[in-house]
């Protein structure tokens, strides 16, 4: 006799799935009752909404779930299963089979249900149902993105902030509120202020409810300087809605009342977003040997959010001198983090870029806010990659750039050498008329590289040597001729080069030059062997200057006139003369009209034309004032008092900030007094 | 001869006329009757002498305690009488006065006893020879400041003050847009300054906070910005260069009128037509600025006119444009500045922060210069030397330029040499404040303005001094009241300004013009440290102990001259009834 089966294990499949079927289509509905809440009530409400709901919906289908037991696998057993011979339930039954015969139906059937495959008896999704729930959720999700966010405050007026007295009959401000919509791309809730007064967003609307006791005939809102919105009357309030795109100044005009004063509305504008690079540290940096990619990584910031996709602008300029190339690409990058800072990060591979020796890559960041309409866009700085050439040049100071090394001809000296020394291992195997022709072709060789390094000198080397022993000097130091009268009184001076060397570094390459002069004479007699000597010396001392040196390379400066040759030192003066210099004094705005109303308010009553030619000097320089709207409230306080003390000298602190200020002059100091004067004699009167 | 003694000799002559009268005319009566007759004359007309002039009140010895503004509550001690005047707290049961001079009159005293913050200037004359008695209270906060005189429009100011007692505080100058210029620690003395703009007047505030930020005190800083005529300036270069380039746009720029001579060589000159250096030649220029090269080329006679120029009254600003040769080095240490033969750098100090540097510079300067990257500026080393003044200080102290006086004039010596690189690296701005300090020392000063008063209070008598006839003082509602000028005393007059503010002193210049003199007035409450302090200083001054005094000790008051009446009358009887007696016995 053994216990019946346990029923558990072959339902719990099926349980859970009538249990997720029904959570599943409880979770859009709980969200979509949370939405509104959210909308309306704000996140605490939303959150408790969802929080009941979820329970409930659990609930539920625990419930659903609980309804499959013995009985329903028994039924399910049966329906599913034809070898069950519709007798399942003496396998699962709750009472213990007493008849032989159930004994034995019973073991034979536990017999089937351990031999046979488990028989799936998990129910099916009920699609409709979960279409529907998820439909009906999702719209009401978004029903309530669409219904604009309540606030407590939304049904209340505020009182104005001063209760002027009026006589009885006069509309009079009761109650007003501002309901400040910012646009929906930024993401924030809509407002209620209690001030006629407000900061807002760029692109916000703003609408107005105002309640006036008794009601006037008409309300408008009158924007400076010449726009008027007429209000309308809903029930007892008057409303009116307008969107921002920048600072104004308005007041209310009931009819049958005073205006009010000046309101000012301020205008936020969206900032373009901004990057910072935080790999690579600094804007330019070297390749190190075998760097194979270049990892790139960016900050962007934004006020409300930076676009998920960021383009990488690549440069990659090859070549060297005057022929470089540029390979142009870009990248799309995916920033990860808030939307309102996102990271953006690259690896670049330099091989699949062909990033070479003495190349720059240079990248460059460009992503853009999700204004709308008109999405800012904002650029890193440029990143720059260099794999530095074998001579790199590098600047310096302002008056030169600095060249570190010396040009690459300044190597063959060796060449010279390594020739010289092979004709000299050759000298017997070839005949001495070879010989000597093959010693002076490399003395002409030294010759050439003579004069090429004597080009840092000025060519002044050239003068100071006597023409060679041989006579077969080159064609370049032939003496001056007729042709050339000048060239009898001075000399040439190249002054990239001559210029470039400082002294000791020229005397260097004097002495290398002297030794080379040396070598090309024993060469040219075909004495290779005691030109090497020689030569040997002049690589060395070669050798000192290109690691000693630091060319400097002269910027192009001013160009003076041309000097008057035929003149030049003669002492010749005839038509120089005193010349009158001119100086075009600026005119600073002394007279302005700013500086007249700085001056007119402070002191006496304001006169109206100051203020309207104050007002027209604002208009003609907008750059000026930074912040014109305060300056126009001002003059419009100014306007409605002109005897108020306050408001004249608020608004001489507000021309403060635009007036310029002029060179400083000079204050005469007072003088002496008779007895000062007296005194100072006295002082003055000798012993 | 006083009234007192004349009046004693007519009475003792009189005595001696009834003795001669009694003795010679009526020597009949005898006896006792003459005896009596005679010893009453001397001592009726003793009786009439004290009824006429009767002696002084015996209270000279007592101490009259005088309660001032500030004065704390308590009851003076025995033997000592208390008065409070008009600023003093009010006490019941205290006797008040309207002012010291009442207090004295009706209570005569030698000494006096000033409790509170002092005397107030109404009061000062009044207590003339006496003793007095007065202990300073300790004071606290902002103690005293010294406004700016007229600055030239663009120009720099400094205001000099002090605070007390004000640990781990702090004082800000604010422009009147409400922006920081400058700032200080308040320890003691400090010194701030600020620009201007325009030509006109500006109300700065200045304002002492204390060690957890509060407010302590907010003081408006008066500051006028003066177009005043410019000076004419005659600058003599030995040779072209970026130093006189800049100078020159500055000058221009800042409306000097600027008369250039650049030598360029061979007798050639650029610039302005020649001027004589001659006296003549010379008299119209205010200031000359000169560098070594054109020093060094000045014959004999040139050299005395400038030197003459000078002693009459203008100034002169020796330059360079690099070492000094040893000639001109010892001509101008003769002259008594100590110019060193080496060359170094300085720099000049840089404003105290961003904020400031932009308020001081306003919103057009160059945006892209940064507050502290002045430029190294070349200079001759200049040792301070007794009676050289310096002009211009680097940041680390070091003299740039000096001037001393001969004459009526001044001569000054700047050691700078590059000021220019000021302007090229973006600070035009100090590049023209500093040559606008050296030109305002030096020139020749202008006409001499009225003698306005400094920080004059509401309600009490501000004094003016050398204004011209027809003066009037237009208050900030409008009112205007004419000054009634003293000629004997320094043209001087006086008004009590009713409300603060800006007044005007308008006065007639000697074209026919009317000239307007603003004049701050500060509000009679603000600012109450400062008038405690002057109080206490001055009443501190009057503090003595009577001994230089004794003769006046007992002048006091006369007493009651009714009690010697009555004694005069009963010795007048006396004598008429013996008189009368005597005839009757005779008749």
């Amino acid at each position: 006799m053994t216990a019946p089966m346990s029923w558990r294990p072959l339902v719990r499949p099926a349980r859970f799935r009538r249990a997720a079927d029904m959570a599943l289509a409880g979770l859009p509905l709980v969200a979509g009752a949370a939405a509104p809440a959210w909308r309306l009530a704000g996140a605490g409400a939303a959150l408790a909404v969802a929080a009941i709901g979820a329970v409930a919906v659990l609930a539920v289908a625990a419930g659903a779930a609980r309804q499959i037991d013995a009985r329903w696998l028994v039924r399910a057993l049966d329906a599913a299963r034809p070898d069950m011979e519709d007798s399942a339930g003496l396998v699962f039954a709750d009472a213990p089979a007493t008849t032989p015969l159930a004994l034995l139906q019973r073991s034979r059937l536990e017999a089937r249900l351990a031999a046979a495959a488990p028989v799936d008896l998990r129910g099916g999704w009920h699609i409709g149902r979960l279409a529907i729930a998820w439909a009906v959720g999702l719209l009401a999700v978004g029903a309530a993105l669409l219904l604009p966010p309540g606030a407590p405050t939304a049904t209340r007026l505020a009182a104005p902030e001063t209760e002027a007295l009026s006589p009885p009959g006069v509309p009079r401000l009761v109650g007003q509120r501002l309901h400040i919509v910012p646009p929906a791309y930024t993401g924030l809730p809509a407002r209620y202020e209690s001030s006629l007064d407000a900061k807002v967003l760029e692109g916000s609307r703003i609408e107005w409810t105002l309640r006036y006791a008794p009601a006037p005939a008409a309300v408008a809102l009158k924007f400076l300087p010449a726009e008027t919105v007429p209000l309308r009357l809903t029930g007892a309030d008057w409303g009116a809605v307008r969107g921002f795109n920048r600072s104004l100044l308005y007041r209310i005009l009931p009819s049958g009342a005073s205006a009010s004063r000046l309101h000012r509305i301020d205008v936020t504008p969206d900032t373009p977003p901004t990057i910072r690079i935080v790999t690579p540290a600094r804007s330019l940096s070297l390749s190190k040997p075998g760097q194979r990619d270049w990892v790139l990584q960016f900050d962007a910031a934004d006020d409300h959010a930076v676009n998920a996709i960021g383009q990488l602008h690549i440069i990659l300029a090859q070549g060297d001198g005057e022929n470089i190339k540029f390979v142009e690409k870009t990248l799309q990058l995916r920033g990860t983090g808030p939307v309102a800072a996102r990271r953006f990060a690259a690896q670049l591979d330099l091989k699949a870029l062909g990033f070479a020796p003495g190349n720059d890559l240079v990248a460059q960041l460009i992503i853009s806010d999700n204004r709308s309409p008109g999405p800012q866009q904002g650029a890193s700085a440029n990143v720059i990659l260099r794999w530095p050439p074998p001579s790199a040049i590098e600047g310096s100071g302002i008056d030169g750039v600095v060249k570190k090394v010396l040009p690459a001809y300044f190597r063959s000296q060796r060449q010279i050498i390594i020739d010289a020394e092979a004709l000299v291992k050759q000298q017997r195997s070839i005949p001495a008329p070879k010989f000597v022709a093959r010693s002076d072709g490399i003395g002409g060789d030294q010759a050439l590289l003579r004069m090429r390094y004597a080009q840092f000198l000025g060519g002044e080397h050239e003068e100071q040597r006597n023409a060679l022993p041989t006579g077969d000097g080159d064609a370049a130091a032939k003496p001056a001729g007729d042709d050339d009268p000048l060239a009898g009184f001075g000399h040439e001076h190249d002054e990239t080069a001559s210029e470039a060397l400082d002294p000791a570094t020229q005397a260097t390459l004097r002495l290398a030059l002297d030794q080379m002069w040396d070598s090309e004479r024993e060469l040219r007699q075909g004495r290779p062997q005691q030109a090497l000597p020689h030569a040997y010396a002049a690589l060395r001392f070669i050798k000192t200057v290109q690691q000693a040196t630091r060319i400097f390379l002269a910027r192009s400066g001013a160009t003076l006139p041309p000097i008057d040759e035929s003149r030049r030192l003669t002492g010749d003066r005839k038509g120089l003369e005193p010349q009158r210099l001119q100086l075009a004094v600026q005119p600073g705005d002394a007279a302005s009209a700013v500086v007249t109303a700085w001056r007119g308010l402070a002191a006496g009553p304001v006169t109206a034309p100051l203020l309207d030619g104050l007002e027209v000097w604002l208009a003609a320089n907008p750059g000026r004032a930074a912040d014109p709207l305060a300056i126009a409230a001002a003059i419009d306080d100014l306007r409605r008092d002109p005897g108020c003390i306050a408001c004249r000298m608020a608004l001489r602190g507000q021309l403060w900030t635009v007036l310029a200020r002029p060179p400083a002059g000079v204050a005469r100091r007072a003088g002496p007094d008779a007895m000062g004067r007296r005194y100072l004699g006295a002082l003055d009167t000798p012993q | 001869m006083t009234p007192e003694h004349g009046l004693a000799l007519l009475l003792a002559s009189a005595v001696l006329l009834a003795w001669a009268r009694l003795l010679f005319w009526r020597a009949q009566v005898g006896g006792w009757r003459l005896a009596a007759l005679i010893g009453l004359q001397p001592v009726f007309a003793a009786l009439l002498y004290l009824t006429l002039l009767p002696p002084r009140g015996g209270a000279a010895d007592a101490i009259l305690v005088i309660a001032t503004r500030g004065a704390p509550a308590f009851l003076s001690s025995a033997g000592e009488r208390l008065v409070a005047l008009p600023e003093a707290p009010f006490r019941a049961g205290v006797e008040r006065a309207p002012d010291l001079a009442t207090a004295l009159r009706r209570h005569p005293a030698d000494r006096l006893r000033v409790i509170g913050q002092g005397l107030e200037p109404r009061d000062r004359d009044t207590v003339g020879d006496r003793a007095l008695v007065f202990t300073a209270p300790p004071a606290h906060g902002l103690v005293r400041i010294d406004p700016p005189g007229p600055v030239a429009p663009g120009g720099v100011f400094q205001l000099g003050g002090q605070v007390v007692d004000v640990p781990g505080g702090t004082v800000a100058l604010i422009d009147p847009a409400g922006r920081r210029v400058d700032g200080a620690k308040a320890d003691a003395a400090f010194l701030l300054s600020g620009t201007v703009r325009a030509a006109g007047t500006a109300t700065f505030v200045l304002r002492l906070r204390d060690a957890s930020g509060r407010v302590v005190t907010d003081v408006q800083v008066p500051v006028l910005a003066r177009a005043t005529l410019a000076p004419r300036v005659l600058l003599l270069s030995g040779a072209a260069g970026p130093e006189i380039k800049y100078l020159r746009r500055w000058a221009g720029d800042a409306g000097l009128a600027l008369v250039t001579r650049i030598a360029v060589g061979g007798g050639v000159e650029i610039g302005d037509p020649p001027v004589a250096l001659t006296p003549a030649g010379l008299a119209p220029f205010d200031l000359m600025i000169i560098d070594d090269r054109s020093w060094a080329g000045l014959a004999g006679g040139e050299r005395a006119a400038l030197m003459g120029a000078v002693r009459g009254g203008r100034g002169l600003l020796l330059r360079s444009d690099g070492p000094l040769a040893a000639v001109t080095r010892q001509q101008w240490q003769a002259l008594g500045f100590g110019i060193g033969p080496a060359i170094s750098t300085a720099r000049l100090a840089p404003v105290a922060d961003d904020a400031a540097f932009r308020a001081r510079r306003g919103d057009l300067g160059d945006p892209l210069a940064a507050r502290d990257d002045l430029p190294e500026l070349t200079r001759l080393a200049l040792a301070p030397q007794a009676g050289m003044v310096a002009l211009a200080r680097a940041a680390d102290g070091t003299l740039l330029a000096g001037w001393r006086g001969l004459g009526s004039g001044r001569i000054g010596f700047v050691g700078t040499i590059d000021s220019f690189a000021l302007t090229l690296a973006g600070h035009g701005d100090r590049h023209a404040e500093f040559w606008s300090g050296l030109v305002t020392v030096l020139a020749r000063p202008g006409s001499m303005a009225a003698m306005v008063p400094i920080l004059p209070r509401a309600g009490e008598r501000t004094r003016v001094c050398r204004i011209g006839t027809q003066a009037a003082v237009v208050a900030p509602d409008g009112t205007t009241m004419r000054l009634l000028r003293d000629p004997t005393a320094n043209d001087c007059a006086a008004w009590w300004p009713s409300e603060a503010g800006w007044h005007e002193i308008r006065q007639r210049d000697a074209s026919g013009g009317s000239v307007a003199t603003p004049v701050f007035v500060m509000a009679a409450d603000s600012f109450p440290a400062a008038q405690a302090a002057a109080d206490g200083d001055a009443t501190a001054q009057l503090v003595s102990d009577g001994t230089g005094a004794k003769a006046a000790l007992t002048v006091g008051a006369r007493g009651s001259p009714l009690p010697w009446f009555l004694a005069w009358l009963v010795s007048a009887v006396v004598l008429w009834g013996i008189e009368r007696r005597r005839t009757a016995v005779f008749a």
